[in-house]
């Protein structure tokens, strides 16, 4: 696809939102024809990229906003033509720079003559979420650095690992310790793998510091993009399948979770409880309930058959980071900025008992149901192993020597719970047996 | 760009390239397209200078900025950095760019000629490892850049809780914790290590993604640049740093620049613990302590907008320097003409006034003088029968005599002792009522008993036991703690608001955050305690306790500016000791001028540094020397502050009329003429009280105690309520003493006053009342012209003139109620700017 890309707008070095959205085609089945504008393939992107920044929902300039095809229409799409097509500097649109590409304004032009028309079904939905899904540029073929890791998953086999990469999802083989596979089309940042129970689907949360979030659906077999979900002008987060395989949970910077159905996708619930970013989500065994870690300071549960917020849980003094519910499902661990793994109680939101206090933060906690214990990945240079119901003499998974490693930021538990990963900011995978400990495998996930 | 932007830039390109500046095509003059630059004027210099003579730049990120400046033969200077025509004996070296700054090119060393009119100077530049790898240091360029370009100031992203959740420490003071922000929180999101430009850090400066702090990069300024490599070359933190030790400014001080010439490149060089040197002007952040006077680019050009002076200030990580640059212009017609000075107060400020061509007004009036002297060092207004006399008196010493007078009235005392006590917080909340009292009675004797002022210093610091018995000592409970009392003790007796430096190096001055834990060494085991006998607190020092600094978590050990170590160390138990002999020891540098300072403003209406109590580098005083001679009048008089009153008010200075005339009209700072100011709410009470006969009672004091003479604003009478309840005296700007800052007194103009003073309680009650001076001199039967004359000369301390007369008479002859007609004739006196302001 890539390949076919019109030589055009290569501005700057690297490639903003802005070109990709106008040069690559849809990847969905755009059903308009030829010679026909449509709004969410060839204005609301340029809308995004050249007006939303000043005149979105973060700084609206004038008190005007484009952020929907309502709000933008407010001024009548005549002025929006008249702005960008004007001559005068201080009434032209953007202002303090080059006028919109020739191109572009045509677009517009035509727009207009078609009377202006939307092509959606609902005229106050954002923008970013009509715009078709994006083709991403193919991922370098060699990093010239290594990135940190970010989200890890272990394949059902428990030979491979999917590791986040750069706009690509990287499959390491762990007894050969070689790149197997490589899944494109995904966003340059990757925060969550997750990988469907029963079926050969994945989840991956990611997008675009501060431009972008979504979730796309990859079908294991044919490494193709099935669905984007939950876009937004912001990172997504996380994003989990249910243990009953029914349905898959989002999180992101929007401060909403999100609930889709799996058969067909549609959105059964949504959740704005929280007052920031929500930074990860986690299912009950039931697949009746959803915690959810808060930049807000807070984690939160939520139960779907009531469609209700059952408990706020404030006693982390920071950023929460991961939740895990505990194997029975009555309590919840949450780990966060201030260090602290602890677990409390869903029914009232208070605490049982602190699990641990580390020095650096709780990025990533995971339940081990079969040996009833909880492992979490810190800033600090080892995992720990903490018995779940008494908090006993916690067991530390580290590559012997500490000195100069860096912060774990993703861990991934093997469905058989035999294997723990974990994957660190220098961008060095490291996966030990949860029985002895014992270091199995030790590389740097970087294509080179 | 707009049409404007564009021609204003291709004119100064023009301009450049006119005057023989080799060229290179740079993008960085757009942003000093607004600061009014003029063509630069070459001239004949009869000789160039250039600084740095040689020089070295190692590595190829480096930059030298050369300072050309020409000499011409009538004395004057001019920068000509800009202007002057480089040549270089091998070109292929290094350029010089239309800034006048050095960009190295390959190692070797060269010779670079800079010609102006028919001069020319050299100097040799060495270039080293312009070929090597020159990695962007995060400690001395990324975290400078952030400064630079305004991410960690105060209002963006160094505000204590950050801004849209990114937080960088305030002028990037804590480099580890901007590290860990940059690069590593929310998992990285901030830095983009394949694709450096799409990294956030860029992104949202350069406005690709909306900004609240809008367009702070353009990815062709070597900033932006410099950001992108530091981000490709991995965000590598230097492994372990040298250490910025110090900087230097240039020009230094002393340079004056006369119209033409109104533009000056500066220069920063910063020294390293390593024994390196690097030009940093580039990376510095330049400021100016007046914008309209002269303003600074970002590349260190000062550009003078009008006549006057300032401190330009440049600060480099956390180190900062300032210097002083004059601007002249010339005045058409200007012809100098001063009355003959009285000392060298008088002396000094001409030298000033002569210097920036404004000229001095004429002396005051007797009556004017009266009226201005008696308000400043009594707060009262002269009595009929005081005017009388001395207008009457014909000798040439009455001012003189009259002054004398008045500084050994008791008056004087309990008006100054007012003033003092405002600084030191005198008010029940903090003391008690009989504290009050008592500390206030100690004031008065001080200033009654003319006490040296190192020794009320002293008292006042070194204060311990009772406060009943050694009332000073209630000094120590004006604070709640360590923190309270250092910072009250700087900014009384040390002229510095030192406060900011509690949490983080002082922005903009020299004070660090150590500094202010080594001072606060000093007072940290004075202790107190209410032994709740009455009003008494007992002060005492502690044997044991050291102030922590809160991020190394260390105690501190006392620190004073300028003093050797040893000096603080062999002390007796009661480290307060040392500080007060470093304090009033006669090499103060801080002590004395502070003082003088203050007195200077308390009579001139305007500190010769002002605020009066913000001392500090960036805040020059508006004429040195007469702070610097007065100061040394006052240690040479043993600190005699009485001496300083006489002084200053027997000049000319302070005589001066408050008319203006054409070449000092916009003159506000150097005392080219009195500046007239509202009473303050006191002595405007007062003059309502004498003027109209019906003086303001107060709760809980003497019956015939004047507002002016108040020991505390909050003394209060079971049932009868407090002082500072009184509407005209709030509404007036009589403080509540809840800080040290002068400030804290209101001197601004408010509609509430307007209408107090129209229809308020306190004026109508005064003005209507039967028993007031006209209507008791309307029953004693006096001719109405007596009772109008009178009227003035307490009012104003002037009889009314022909005109005034003629119009009151006219008005009560034609009232049917004369007592009625008088009130409203006494009520557009009080309301007239001559009767509310001094002048």
């Amino acid at each position: 696809m890539i390949s076919q890309m019109p030589p055009l707008v290569r501005r700057c070095a690297g490639l903003s939102l802005a070109c990709l959205l106008l040069i690559h085609p849809a990847w969905q089945p755009c059903v308009c024809g030829d010679d026909v504008v449509s709004f969410r393939n060839d204005i609301a992107p340029v809308l995004i990229a050249k007006c939303q920044p000043c005149h979105g929902l973060k700084k609206s300039s004038g008190d005007y906003r484009v952020d929907s095809f309502e709000r933008a229409m407010v001024v009548g799409a005549d002025e929006i033509v008249d702005r960008i097509e004007s001559e005068d500097d201080d009434f032209r649109m953007p202002p303090d720079g080059d006028s919109l590409p020739k191109q572009q304004r045509e677009l517009f032009a035509r727009w207009l003559n078609q009377e202006a028309t939307y092509d959606d079904l609902n005229p106050k939905a954002s923008l970013i979420s009509i715009v078709p899904g994006i083709q991403h540029p193919a991922a370098p073929e060699h990093y010239l650095r290594s990135i940190p890791v970010t989200a890890l998953a272990f394949s059902k086999s428990h030979s491979e690992l999917y590791v986040s990469g750069y706009r690509e999802l990287l499959v390491w083989n762990i007894p050969e310790r070689t790149l197997t596979k490589r899944i494109p089309n995904l966003p340059p940042r990757i925060r969550c793998i997750d990988v469907h129970p029963s079926r050969p689907l994945l989840a991956v949360a990611g997008g675009i510091p501060g431009r972008l979030g979504e979730v796309r659906i990859i079908d294991q077999n044919t490494s193709q993009v099935l669905r984007v979900l939950h876009r937004s002008d912001d990172m997504c987060f996380s994003a989990r399948f249910s243990p009953d395989g029914r349905k898959l949970a989002t999180a992101g910077a929007d401060g909403t979770v999100q609930v889709f159905e799996t058969d067909s996708w549609s959105q059964t619930h949504g959740f704005a409880n929280h007052s920031d970013w929500v930074q990860q989500i986690t299912w009950n065994q039931a697949s009746t309930r959803l915690a959810s870690a808060s930049r807000d300071h807070t984690a939160k549960v939520f139960d779907l058959e009531s469609n209700k917020r059952l408990t706020s849980y404030t006693g982390h003094d920071g950023n929460v980071y991961s939740v895990c519910f505990a194997p029975k499902g009555d309590d919840v661990f949450s780990g966060g900025s201030d260090g602290r793994l602890m677990r409390w109680r869903v029914e009232d939101g208070k605490t049982v008992r602190e699990f641990a206090r580390q020095q650096e933060a709780v990025y990533q906690i995971g339940l081990l149901p079969q040996t009833q214990r909880v492992a979490i990945a810190s800033g600090d240079p080892y995992l720990l192993s903490i018995i779940a119901h008494n908090a006993g003499e916690p067991k530390r998974f580290s590559p012997g020597d500490t000195e100069g490693q860096a912060a774990n930021l993703s861990a991934a538990v093997s469905f058989d719970e035999q294997l723990i990963a974990a994957g660190d900011r220098h961008g060095t995978v490291r996966v030990w047996t949860t029985e002895n400990h014992q270091l199995m495998a030790e590389f740097a996930a970087r294509p080179e | 760009m707009t049409i404007q932007k564009l021609i204003a830039k291709s004119v100064l390109v023009l301009l450049i390239v006119v005057s023989g500046t080799p060229l290179q095509a740079e993008n960085e003059l757009h942003e000093e397209a607004d600061l009014k630059i003029d063509t630069i004027q070459v001239g004949q210099p009869v000789k160039l200078e250039i600084s740095p003579k040689t020089f070295t730049l190692d590595g190829k990120h480096q930059q030298l900025q050369l300072i050309v400046t020409g000499l011409y033969a009538d004395g004057s200077v001019a920068d000509l950095t800009r202007a002057a025509s480089y040549q270089l004996d091998q070109p292929e070296i290094a350029t010089v760019n239309q800034r006048g700054a050095v960009v190295p090119k390959s190692n070797g060393e060269t010779t670079i000629r800079a010609k102006a009119g028919d001069a020319s100077i050299e100097m040799k530049l060495a270039v080293t490892n312009a070929e090597s790898p020159d990695p962007v240091s995060f400690h001395f360029q990324t975290l400078p850049i952030l400064s630079k370009t305004g991410c960690s100031m105060g209002a963006c992203h160094g505000s204590p809780h950050g801004k849209g959740g990114f937080r960088l420490s305030l002028r990037a003071f804590d480099p580890s914790l901007d590290y860990r922000t940059i690069v590593e929180e929310e998992f990285g999101r901030r830095v983009n290590l394949l694709e450096p430009q799409q990294s956030l850090l860029l992104a949202k400066p350069r406005t690709e993604i909306a900004h609240g702090g809008g367009q702070r990069l353009r990815p062709d300024d070597v900033e932006y640049q410099r950001l992108v490599q530091w981000i490709r070359e991995g965000c590598q933190v230097d492994p372990e740093p040298a250490r910025c030790t110090s900087i230097r400014l240039e020009p230094g001080e002393g340079r004056f620049l006369r119209r033409p010439h109104h533009v000056q490149q500066m220069r920063v060089t910063a020294y390293f613990d390593d024994g390196s040197k690097r030009d940093v002007t580039h990376l510095a952040v330049f400021e100016s302590s007046d914008d309209t006077i002269c303003k600074v680019s970002r590349h260190g050009l000062a550009v003078g907008q009008r006549r006057g002076e300032v401190a330009v200030i440049a600060r480099f990580l956390d180190q900062i320097e300032s210097t002083v640059l004059g601007f002249i212009d010339t005045v058409p017609n200007f012809d100098w003409q001063a009355p003959e000075p009285k000392s060298y107060v008088d002396e000094l400020v001409y030298q000033r006034l002569k210097q920036f061509q404004y000229l001095p007004a004429k002396i005051c009036s007797d009556e004017v003088f009266l009226r201005r002297v008696s308000l400043d060092l009594t707060g009262l207004l002269p009595s009929v029968e005081q005017t009388e006399a001395f207008l009457a008196d014909p000798s040439s010493e009455k001012r003189p005599q009259l002054i004398d007078q008045l500084l050994e009235s008791d008056e004087h005392a309990l008006f100054w002792s007012q003033k003092w006590g405002d600084l030191l917080k005198l008010s029940t909340r903090q003391m008690g009522h009989s504290g009050v009292l008592k500390f206030h009675r100690w004031i008065k004797q001080s200033v009654a008993n003319n006490q040296p002022y190192d020794q009320f210093a002293r008292e006042i610091l070194l204060a311990s036991g009772s406060t009943l018995s050694n009332p000073a000592g209630n000094f120590y409970r004006t604070g709640s703690d360590t923190s309270d009392i250092t910072e009250s003790t700087s900014q009384l007796f040390l002229g510095t608001r030192i406060g900011c430096a509690k949490c983080h190096n002082h922005p903009y001055e020299r004070w660090t955050q150590d500094n202010y834990y080594g001072l606060s060494a000093f007072f940290h085991r004075v202790a107190t305690r209410q032994t709740g006998r009455g009003d008494e607190a007992v002060v005492w020092m502690r044997r044991e306790g050291e102030v922590k600094h809160p991020v190394s978590g260390q105690p501190v050990s006392p620190w004073l500016p300028a003093a050797q170590e040893h000096d603080l160390v062999s002390q007796s138990t009661d480290r307060r000791e040392a500080f007060a002999q470093w304090l009033t020891s006669a090499g103060n540098p801080f002590f004395a001028k502070v003082e003088v300072n203050r007195i200077a403003a308390y009579l001139l209406g305007r500190g010769i540094v002002e605020p009066f109590d913000d001392h500090r580098d960036s805040n020059p005083p508006a004429n040195g020397p007469l702070l610097e001679a007065l100061a040394k009048d006052f240690t040479d008089h043993k600190f005699d502050r009485r001496h300083i009153i006489r002084t200053i008010v027997n000049s000319n200075t302070y005589q001066a009329t408050a008319e203006t005339n054409r070449y000092n009209v916009d003159d506000a700072r150097f005392y080219s003429h009195f500046q007239p100011r509202r009473l303050t709410a006191e002595q405007l009470l007062d003059a309502l009280g004498e003027v109209t006969g019906v003086p303001e009672r107060f709760v809980s004091v003497h019956p015939d105690t004047k507002a002016t003479q108040l020991p505390a604003p909050d003394l209060k009478e079971h049932n009868r309520g407090q002082i500072g309840e009184i509407e005209f005296l709030k509404v007036f700007g009589m403080p509540e003493r809840q800080t040290v800052c002068q400030c804290e007194r209101g001197t601004d103009s408010s509609l509430g006053q307007a209408l107090e003073l129209f229809n308020g309680g306190t004026v109508h009650r005064m003005v209507s009342s039967k028993q007031n001076r006209i209507h008791r001199s309307l029953a004693a039967g006096e001719p109405h012209d007596q009772i109008l004359k009178e009227l003035y000369l307490r009012a104003f301390s002037r009889a009314p003139n022909a005109q005034e007369l003629q119009i009151g008479l006219d008005y009560l002859s034609r009232s049917e109620d004369p007592g009625s007609a008088l009130e409203d004739i006494l009520w557009a006196l009080i309301n007239q700017d001559e009767f509310l302001f001094q002048h």
